[in-house]
């Protein structure tokens, strides 16, 4: 069954070309080519097109040229919620991380109305989420993976058809603040 | 869009089986602008070879029977050679049917065991009539199926006509099928029974509709503007041909005349389109035809790829870049072309640069636009993309663009698989693209450069 994927343009920046560096280029390209390879759905809303268009690579160019050509791109409106970034903001330790975390809530948007995966070379961020996760119930269940390490083993879990897998979930190991 | 909303029909459907690769019956629409893809030997050409066939056949100045296996758009020295095989199994049979509009025609062609390809049935489809199929057996046929309401008017009016003329004799209507090229044809004529039970011959023989609807088909098929991947090197002269609306054989000998003609006889605005074109391009804004004596004519274009000094800065097309001399003659042909008439070319984006191809399709889209049919056989992703782009910025309709993607299966027999663009340009699942490709390609070069470390000067 084919899901809609959130790929931030970390992804499409590492995936080739300038400031690449190798083996996690040729990690992200792999994890690319599989999404397309099995079926799956680039998820895109104006705001992360946006960034795309500032970072992508030739190769995620490409890619993602492929990707319309083959009517794999789910455009979806802005999915931007105030409400939910407002609990993010209070929900971070302090205004230096929600500074760095609130550049990075369009993924978190995009995937709650999607297909809630999101595929991403930063792990502060990541980490940061996981932190808000404690107190945001919504971001809990969503599944944070990043392609660049390896024992994450994405390939097979994107070959799968992305299953739901609690450790891939920014709720995994949270305990919900009460 | 400026689309040409009342351009003639022209061929909108091919059906082929029994011819190399394509075993099984293949068929596919032609839409204004129709791509055919796919890997090499995948049987792309095949889908359009047996109507060069029929054009070779239909335009050969004697009568070379049902198929001019050889000639000036395809050639074959054996029946082998377009004969399907699978495995060890020969077919003996071709089918080649084409649809306009309403209107269809097939025929049926058959290898003879004594020697040579016959046509063996010609199957007639008109626009809410009854199928016919004429055969050599006619005279099994009611002969009421054949004839059309307006066919029976003239009969019974000439049969009339003949029984006054014969009081007394029985006036009998007798089929039969008439080999045209490479179509059989029904013919009425009408016998006259005498008293004593002997039959003669009259002269009435009774146009049938069918006929008419040949006529049309074969127009048609002797309209088409072949361009093949090879299209020969740059002359410094070429001979003199006459133009019309027809150009037998392939097309680039008539490119230097009709530039010619269109001198002439003032015709501006297709000489400066061509030139437009080209300059988009960026191989040249001008060209010209320059007789030489009578029986020849020198083809000159501007020596620099944008208008800088005056229209006689040019040189001889001989003595410029491989890719003008290759795409000329398309771009004329695109110009000389008449609504409806089918226009096909074999791999266009040969000897040009990425830039020119990428132009390329926009010159493409603006045929498509005037009512030429373009069907065009190609490898290039560029031409592709931007065929998909000027659909995406709604310079044509989705509707009006076809691609058809060919494939072999294991037994070497071609499958088709034919997508239609959507509003975005996109056109969804097909067996392989051009990007699985550059993707591949593009991944494993990254893979071993990223690999090698910086020397350190």
């Amino acid at each position: 069954m084919p899901i809609a994927l959130v790929i931030d343009a970390s992804v499409a920046r590492a995936a080739g070309g300038e400031g690449a560096t190798y083996p996690a280029s040729k990690h992200t390209r792999d994890c690319l080519t599989e999404v397309r390879a099995n079926g799956h759905l680039l998820a895109f809303s104006p705001e992360i097109r946006a960034e795309w268009n500032r970072h992508q690579s030739s190769f995620a160019r490409q890619w993602r040229l492929s990707m319309v050509a083959r009517r794999r791109v789910r455009q979806i409106d802005s999915p931007r919620d105030e409400n939910l970034r407002l609990r993010i903001e209070k929900a971070s330790r302090n205004t230096a991380d929600w500074n760095i975390v609130e550049k990075d809530c369009i993924l978190i948007e995009a995937a709650i109305v999607c297909d809630r995966v999101i595929l991403s070379l930063d792990e502060t961020a990541r980490n940061l989420f996981r932190f808000c996760g404690a107190k945001v119930g919504e971001i809990r269940t969503v599944m944070w993976t990043n392609p660049a390490i390896t024992e994450e083993l994405i390939i097979d879990w994107i070959y799968s058809g992305c299953e739901t897998e609690g450790h891939r979930m920014l709720g995994h190991n949270v305990a919900p603040a009460s | 869009m400026d689309k040409h909303k009342d351009s003639p029909d022209g061929i909108t459907r091919i059906s082929v089986k029994g011819f190399k690769s394509l075993a099984r019956e293949v068929s596919v629409t032609v839409a204004p602008l129709t791509i055919l893809g796919g890997a090499n030997s995948s049987g792309k050409s095949s889908i359009l070879q047996p109507l060069l066939l029929l054009k070779q056949t239909l335009e050969a100045n004697f009568d070379p029977g049902a198929l001019l296996l050889s000639g000036p758009n395809v050639n074959f020295t054996s029946i082998s050679q377009l004969l399907s095989r699978v495995g060890t199994e020969r077919s003996d049979t071709l089918e080649v049917a084409l649809s306009s509009g309403g209107n269809g025609i097939k025929s049926v062609f058959r290898r003879d065991p004594k020697g040579g390809l016959g046509v063996v049935s010609t199957q007639y489809e008109a626009s809410g009539q009854k199928t016919v199929v004429v055969h050599p057996d006619m005279a099994a046929i009611d002969f009421n199926d054949l004839l059309s309401e307006g066919d029976k008017a003239a009969y019974e009016m000439l049969s009339g006509y003949l029984r006054d003329l014969w009081p007394g004799s029985i006036i009998e209507p007798v089929l039969s099928a008439e080999r045209a090229r490479c179509f059989l044809q029904p013919q009425l004529v009408l016998k006259r029974k005498q008293e004593d039970g002997g039959v003669e011959p009259s002269p009435a023989i009774l146009p049938v509709s069918s006929n008419i609807l040949t006529v049309d088909f074969v127009r048609l098929l002797k309209a088409i503007i072949h361009l093949p991947g090879l299209r020969g090197s740059p002359e410094r002269t070429y001979p003199v041909t006459g133009v019309g609306s027809d150009f037998p054989g392939t097309f680039h000998a008539y490119t230097a005349s009709v530039i010619a003609l269109w001198q002439r006889t003032g015709d501006g605005q297709r000489l400066e389109s061509v030139g437009k074109e080209l300059e988009s391009m960026g191989l040249s804004w001008h060209v010209r035809a320059q007789p030489v004596e009578d029986t020849q004519v020198e083809i000159k274009v501007s020596r620099l790829p944008h208008r800088s000094g005056s229209a006689e800065d040019d040189v001889s097309i001989a003595d410029v870049g491989l890719g003008l001399s290759q795409v000329l003659p398309l771009i004329v042909a695109l110009h000389v072309a008449a609504p409806g008439q089918l226009v096909y070319l074999e791999q266009p984006e040969i000897h040009l640069h990425p830039r020119a191809q990428s132009r390329f399709g926009k010159i493409l889209v603006d045929a498509a636009k005037r009512g030429v049919r373009v069907v065009l056989e190609t490898h290039s992703s560029l031409l592709l993309l931007a065929i998909q782009t000027a659909v995406a910025e709604k310079q044509i309709e989705p509707s009006d663009v076809c691609l058809h993607w060919f494939s072999r299966d294991a037994d070497g027999i071609t499958d088709v698989r034919s997508a239609a663009l959507d509003e975005n340009g996109a056109f969804g699942e097909w067996p392989e693209d051009f990007a699985d490709t550059n993707l591949e390609a593009e991944s494993r070069y990254l893979n071993a450069a990223e690999q090698i470390k910086p020397k350190v000067h």
